[in-house]
């Protein structure tokens, strides 16, 4: 039970250091970089849902 | 072997992830990025960076507003070199009107150091644009071009006439005594 709080707490940061950089630097990005982390975006949470889907989630 | 391909869409969602996380780092932060900043009339106006990629300022430049002949206008230009190497350029700005050029503001070559800045600051005085002060109910638009290195950024600025003070006051004629 505590390594999955821990895992939830570092999933957390991992999500706001991203926002944070989201947040700051999205408006310098180019044009390229902004729909290629748009489309790693939505990959990643294909993958994630797939992930959890195959664990039966 | 097994376990590796059980977590096969974790590890492709965490390199998706840290994807993304390069690409804000790399495209987002790194590079030369410049910032010009125009005082005038009291007030200070922060064109950043990113505001140059918007297409109607790529085409028409950067409109910011007018002030009253006779104004100073500053301008502080900054260029914040992100990179692991020494940036050098000609920075040059220059006064415009209906596609001549009227004044040479700055022209001078800039060094900046990795992951420092520089800035570089001058006047603009409306007496130095000629022609004199619009006349009542005119305005005047000027285009400030600064250049620097391979890219060019254009501010549109106006003038309107110069702020009379209120007339001086009427004398109210003392009533007479008879």
């Amino acid at each position: 039970m505590r390594i999955y709080i821990l895992y939830g707490f570092g999933i957390l940061l991992c999500i706001a250091g991203v926002g944070y950089l989201a947040a700051e630097y999205i408006k310098y990005l180019s044009g390229v970089g902004k729909l290629a982390c748009l489309a790693l975006t939505t990959a990643m949470f294909a993958l994630f849902g797939k992930y959890f889907d195959d664990r039966g989630w | 072997m097994a376990k590796m391909t059980k977590n096969l869409y974790l590890y492709l969602a965490l390199v998706c992830f840290v994807g993304i996380l390069a690409i804000l780092v790399v495209d987002g932060y790194l590079g030369v990025y410049d910032t010009v900043y125009i005082t005038f009339g009291e007030r200070e106006q922060k064109i950043e960076a990113y505001s140059w990629q918007e297409p109607w300022v790529k085409e028409q430049g950067y409109g910011i507003g007018g002030t009253s002949w006779g104004e100073s206008v500053y301008f502080k230009y900054t260029i914040d070199n992100r990179t692991f190497s020494t940036y050098g350029a000609d920075v040059e700005a220059s006064v415009w009107k209906s596609g001549e050029k009227i004044i040479q503001l700055l022209d001078e070559s800039i060094s900046v150091n990795s992951f420092k800045e520089v800035t570089a600051n001058w006047k603009l005085l409306a007496e130095d644009l000629g022609g004199g002060a619009p006349g009542t109910g005119e305005y005047r638009e000027y285009t400030v071009r600064i250049k620097f290195g391979d890219v060019e950024r254009k501010i549109i600025l106006s003038y309107y006439p110069p702020e009379k003070g209120l007339p001086p006051p009427v004398p109210v004629p003392e009533p007479s005594s008879r």
